[in-house]
């Protein structure tokens, strides 16, 4: 403690006569990760483009990867009742490494069989979120840590985008934010950063020192009247007058925080007209949610090079897939959509000549009760996903599809499935495929080292 | 007594000549806190580690110091000689006390930014005729005598109830029937409203309001023009707490259900929360959002059990939230230091047992009903699907004394006795102490200020938990109306010194921004019965535009949440700012569009419908705008007022003058012109969108 005293009274001496320059006020950090090193001759060479899917509401999985292997399928058909698909309506695939071979996928998904047998598409079977291997044992005794607020919409949503399930809430921030930050090299443009949101805000994008760029369907949104360009005196009044507003200091925290904020978004605005309004995609879209926003998904890959990406990472969200009052007409159209937008989306990419380059994934908040409530089915845990790309190790399916059955050997109670895949290698092959290095997994994914060693086998599960 | 380190301020402060003394006092240095010298001061004092970043910890604007919240460092109590406690747990740290000083404002200035709080937005007639505003002194004074006047003038004004202003202009057969606010049609008014009966939507013959759009219209019609102003923007607030949205809803359009949803908000605005959670945990609507109409008791051989959904909101949103709190909002910890939470899963799966039993109540008519879906009466119970058995419940500090596990199980298994249990929960949950302060947070977050001082929370819950503020209540436990005085009267709303707090204010809600522009500058329907015959003033689809619209929230947890923090010195300083959340490159942008639309060309096709026009009346600010430094001047001075009172910084100001200046001539066109480019203007500052 003596010491302490004396090394603050050196201190005081030292730096009384010390009137620094510092501001009053902590430094307003820029909220886009600016411009790193030329594209093109960094770390990361070529292009690549993570488009996540988010299915909000917490997708019945079960219904869009079902076992056809007779034994299986009966077993599927007893635990499900009226929510049972008929083996004949699956379209049939097969894959090694699983207790049969024989599964078929949801019957308005025919794009994702044409892509897993075609090897560009797989699936991971029953992945959750989890803070540590768990088994039926340790769950029923508590031995474990688990996610809090299991099988509530809003903790496990945003389980899924931070990746520290043990810890309630956005504060963990989320893992396409940190792939971004362990990524700064790439891309040589500073106005448009490595995250692109066609569905707002959100959690999975958020990092600790960037925050994505938002577009919509309907285009990027400019600033009404404001043009630097223009030929109009009063929009020249406006817009010089625009910019010395938002020149200004403003120390009033929430003040500055939107001056900030409105600055980049008109400037960002302004680049992103620019490169990607002119452009047209080859291939016609759906005009729905899901389709809307991969159509200016792929106006913005296509304008890779005039932004300057070499990374990008997209977001969307479609909602409606909790199914709690009815399940298969809701889930027919709901398929139908994302088999529509997806196959476009394909093909688009087939046009830019970047199949290999782009990798789509799911996410979604829980896989879904396999017993019925009636005519629909409540939250859960464990749910399967889909994983599309060129460079994907497609026609199989990962990890280890579960017996259906209550009382089996996963069911922790009224068909909810303990997840056998942790979401962490799951997103771990996904972030190493896309050029995380390994050394970085680890602070991408933090859980990642309970379950395997990101910097020896970065892929767990051998997706990629 | 050794002195650890100096005071000294820099920036746009002044530097104070006596640094703070500091005495260790074991591990703690006691850091004393210079007495108040009076006048319009604020004084900070800040801490670093590296002579670099310093952190605001405590303040001093005029009552006293106290902490600058998220800090809790014991103060000593107000009074002479105060001073801070800080545990010394790093290799060294430096204090500084900083000062500035404000302005007051005009009292013209001061009603204007209250009205900012209270109300959707000021309008010059609000401003002229607040009580004392020609007062020539103690205007902005403690006890702030003034604004008890205008609460209570507005508490005592009528209520624009929603349900009742639909029921008087649908359905020409509507009756008054037995609850008093199922009132007759109206005939002077005749339908202007769609209504269903059966499964028919009985329209309009040119269909102006549509029946999904007709819950919006009548909201934005009473948020822009209803005279009992306060109530409006309260009841908004409460029911940005209760929430229930059409997303991922049935029967959306069935206006009358959603409006006498939102009503309980009107009705109880400055009546009793107690009454709330009742009307709210009856309602039909709330009961199918929260999927618990129709909710079974367990049955084991089936496998099934209740819905928990409602047991776990009507405690996480509605009254206690997860943690167990102090009753000035800190967080309560346990001898280890760790948050304690307020349940757990068990309790939930216990609690979604009492929430068993209710159903709709059975069709009729004089109500909106489409096929035979009763959504508009509250649900009656159906014992049979009640679980009677004794529950146990949550054991907490109450009003009582502490409670341990208490039980509740009905008299009699009969409907009065379902009742009386479900009556027993809502008590439960009303006395405990979490409610007072989670129920203030919330509501000072929507009013006033993100960042509330414990302080503030305190009083705000304090007020919950007597029934009054500063002795004006019913002094009942859960006197919303004492809430309401408390959030408004309290210092930190009103003192203008806490300017100097960067922390202080809150980012205010698109929709907010929207509706102050319509207001403050005399929305009204187009006079042309062809262009809006039935006189009502809406935004369409307005989410568009705003991220923000009445009915639509994207979930129960509201448009943002309490805990949202932006990146960058927010999120810095551990503070935070919901209004953030919805705030994004689209919809920042898309605000500004849609007020720039609304100065423009009113509401027609874009912001709303072209069958409902309506149009600001720009007549007294044109009258202002004379092409010359006076009429600038004018002009700049009277937009100041309605939009950023006494917070236009002079460089913006300067800027905002160029700008006008650049257009010339005195027409009324050339006015308009000015006019339309100053709001514009006056809609991108962050004074305007920011009140502090």
């Amino acid at each position: 403690m003596s010491e302490d005293i004396n090394r603050r009274k050196f201190i005081e001496q030292a730096s009384c006569a010390a009137v620094g320059t510092a501001s009053l006020f902590s430094t307003l950090l820029t909220l886009r990760m600016t411009a790193g090193a030329a594209s093109g001759g960094g770390p990361f060479a070529g292009y690549k483009a993570l488009v996540c899917l988010f299915l909000n509401g917490g997708n019945d999985s079960y219904n869009m990867l079902v076992p056809r292997d007779t034994a299986a399928h009966a077993e599927y058909s007893t635990v499900r009742t009226s929510l049972a698909l008929p083996s004949g309506s699956l379209l049939p695939i097969t894959s090694t490494g699983q207790d049969y071979t024989d599964f078929g996928i949801h019957p308005n998904l025919p794009i994702l069989q044409s892509l897993y047998n075609a090897g560009d598409a797989a699936f991971v079977a029953n992945v959750g979120t989890l803070v540590e291997p768990t088994s039926l044992g340790d769950y029923n005794a508590k031995a474990v840590q688990l996610p809090t607020g299991l099988f509530s919409h809003a903790d496990e949503r945003t389980h899924w985008q931070t990746l520290v399930p043990q810890t309630r809430g956005a504060g963990p921030k989320g893992w396409a934010g940190r792939m971004a930050e362990c990524m700064s090299q790439a891309n040589s443009m500073g106005s448009i950063g490595m995250n692109l949101s066609l569905s707002g805000n959100n959690i999975l994008q958020t990092g600790n020192s960037s925050v994505p760029y938002i577009t919509g369907p309907n285009g990027v949104t400019l600033l009404n009247g404001y043009d630097k360009a223009s030929g109009n005196a009063q929009t020249i009044a406006k817009t010089n007058a625009v910019d010395s507003i938002l020149s200004e200091t403003y120390k009033n925290l929430y003040q500055g925080t939107l001056s900030t904020s409105n600055r980049a978004s008109i400037d960002t605005g302004i680049d992103f007209d620019n490169a990607v309004t002119p452009l047209a995609t080859t291939e016609a879209f759906p005009s729905s949610q899901i389709g809307g926003r991969l159509e200016v998904i792929s106006k913005v890959m296509q304008a890779r090079t005039t932004l300057g990406m070499d990374r990008q990472i997209f977001f969307v969200e479609r909602g409606g897939w909790d199914h709690h009052s009815e399940l298969l007409q809701p889930q027919v159209d709901l398929f139908t959509e994302v088999n529509d937008a997806i196959t476009s989306f394909w093909a688009e990419m087939g046009h830019l000549g970047l199949q290999n380059d782009v990798v789509l994934y799911t996410i979604s908040d829980f896989g879904r009760t396999l017993t019925s409530n009636g005519s629909g089915s409540d939250h859960a845990w464990g749910g399967n996903h889909f994983v599309i790309g060129g460079d994907v190790n497609g026609g199989k399916i990962y990890g280890d599809y579960p017996v259906l059955a209550t009382g089996g050997p996963l069911d922790i109670g009224r068909g909810r499935l303990l997840p056998t895949t942790s979401v962490d290698a799951y997103g771990s092959e996904i972030a190493s495929w896309y050029g995380v290095p390994n050394t970085e997994l680890e602070t991408v994914f933090p859980n990642a080292t309970n379950f395997f060693n990101p910097v020896s086998t970065p892929n767990p599960l051998g997706i990629f | 007594m050794t002195t650890l380190c100096f005071g000294l301020v820099i920036g746009a402060s002044t530097i104070l000549a006596d640094p703070p003394e500091i005495t260790l006092n074991g591990s703690d240095a006691e850091v004393s806190l210079p007495d108040a010298v009076g006048g319009q001061s604020f004084r900070v004092l800040e801490r670093s580690e590296d002579f670099s970043n310093w952190e605001p910890v405590a303040r001093d604007y005029g009552n006293g110091w106290e902490n600058i919240f998220p800090f809790t460092l014991p103060v000593s109590p107000t009074g002479q000689g105060q001073f801070l406690t800080d545990a010394i747990n790093v290799d060294r740290r430096f204090y500084r006390v900083g000062q500035s000083s404000s302005s007051s404002l005009t009292n013209e200035h001061a009603a204007s930014r209250f009205l900012q709080q209270a109300t959707f937005g000021p309008t010059r007639a609000m401003i002229s005729s607040f009580p004392g505003v020609g007062s020539l002194s103690g205007f902005n004074d403690p006890p702030y005598t003034f604004y008890q006047q205008w609460i209570d003038a507005e508490i005592a004004k009528s209520p624009t109830l929603l349900r009742v202003f639909w029921r008087e202009r649908s359905d020409p057969s509507y009756v008054q029937g037995a609850d008093p606010y199922e009132v007759a049609h109206n005939a002077t008014h005749g339908q202007q409203f769609s209504y269903y009966v059966g499964t028919v939507a009985n329209k309009t013959p040119n269909n102006e309001i549509t029946p999904s759009h007709t819950k919006e219209a009548i909201w934005h019609h009473a948020a822009m023009t209803a005279d009992d102003a306060l109530r409006q923007r309260a009841a908004w607030a409460i029911s940005q707490t209760f929430v229930v949205s059409t997303v991922g809803m049935t029967q959306t359009d069935i206006g009358e259900s959603w409006l006498k949803y939102y009503d309980i908000f009107l009705r109880h605005t400055f009546g009793n929360f107690r009454d709330i959670i009742d009307e709210v945990t009856y309602s039909p609507l709330m009961g199918y959002y929260l999927s618990y109409q129709g909710n079974a008791k367990a049955n084991p051989s089936a496998g099934t059990f209740p819905d928990e959904n409602y047991a776990r909101e009507i405690m996480q949103l509605f009254t206690i939230g997860l943690w167990l709190l102090n009753q000035d909002g800190t967080l309560a910890l346990d001898g280890n230091g760790n948050p304690v939470p307020t349940y757990d899963n068990d309790d939930i799966f216990e609690i979604a047992k009492i929430f068993t039993g209710l159903r709709l109540e059975t069709t009729r008519t004089n109500i909106e009903i489409r096929g035979t879906t009763n959504r508009i009466d509250p649900m009656r119970t159906n014992i049979w699907l009640h679980d009677f058995t004794t529950k146990t419940l949550l054991d907490y500090d109450g009003p009582e004394g502490p409670l341990t596990r208490p039980t509740i199980v009905a008299a009699t298994q009969d409907d009065a006795g379902l009742r009386q249990e479900i009556g027993s929960f809502l008590d439960h949950l009303f006395n405990h102490p979490n409610t007072p302060p989670f129920l203030a947070r919330n509501l000072i977050q929507r009013m006033t200020a993100s960042n509330p001082s414990p302080n503030y929370i305190k009083a705000v819950a304090d007020a919950f938990t007597h029934g009054h503020y500063n002795g004006v209540g019913t002094m009942a436990r859960g006197d919303m109306s004492a809430v309401f005085r408390a959030i408004l009267l309290h210092p930190e709303a009103r003192e203008v010194t806490l300017s100097g707090d960067t922390a202080h204010g809150k980012l205010r809600e698109p929709l907010i921004r929207l509706l102050s522009y319509a207001r403050a500058f005399e929305i009204a329907p187009h006079s042309d019965p062809l262009e809006n015959p039935y006189g009502i003033v809406a935004f369409k689809n307005i989410a568009n535009e705003t991220a923000q619209e009445p009915f639509k929230s994207p979930s129960v947890f509201n448009y943002y949440l309490p805990g949202f923090q932006p990146t960058g010195s927010i999120l810095d300083r551990n503070l935070f700012a919901p209004e953030f959340q919805i705030h994004n490159d689209v919809t920042a942008l898309s605000l500004q569009n849609a007020i720039r639309e609304l100065v423009l060309s009113g509401i027609d096709g874009t912001l709303g419908t072209t069958k409902l026009e309506s149009n600001l009346d720009l007549t007294h600010e044109i009258s202002l705008a004379e092409d010359t430094v006076a009429g600038h001047d004018a002009l700049l001075d009277h937009l100041e007022l309605m939009l950023t009172p006494g917070r236009l910084s002079a460089t913006n100001r300067a800027t905002l003058f160029t700008a006008i200046d650049t257009i010339n001539g005195d027409t009324t066109e050339q006015r308009e012109d000015r006019v339309e480019m100053a709001l514009q203007l006056f809609g991108l500052l962050p004074e305007f969108n920011i009140i502090q």
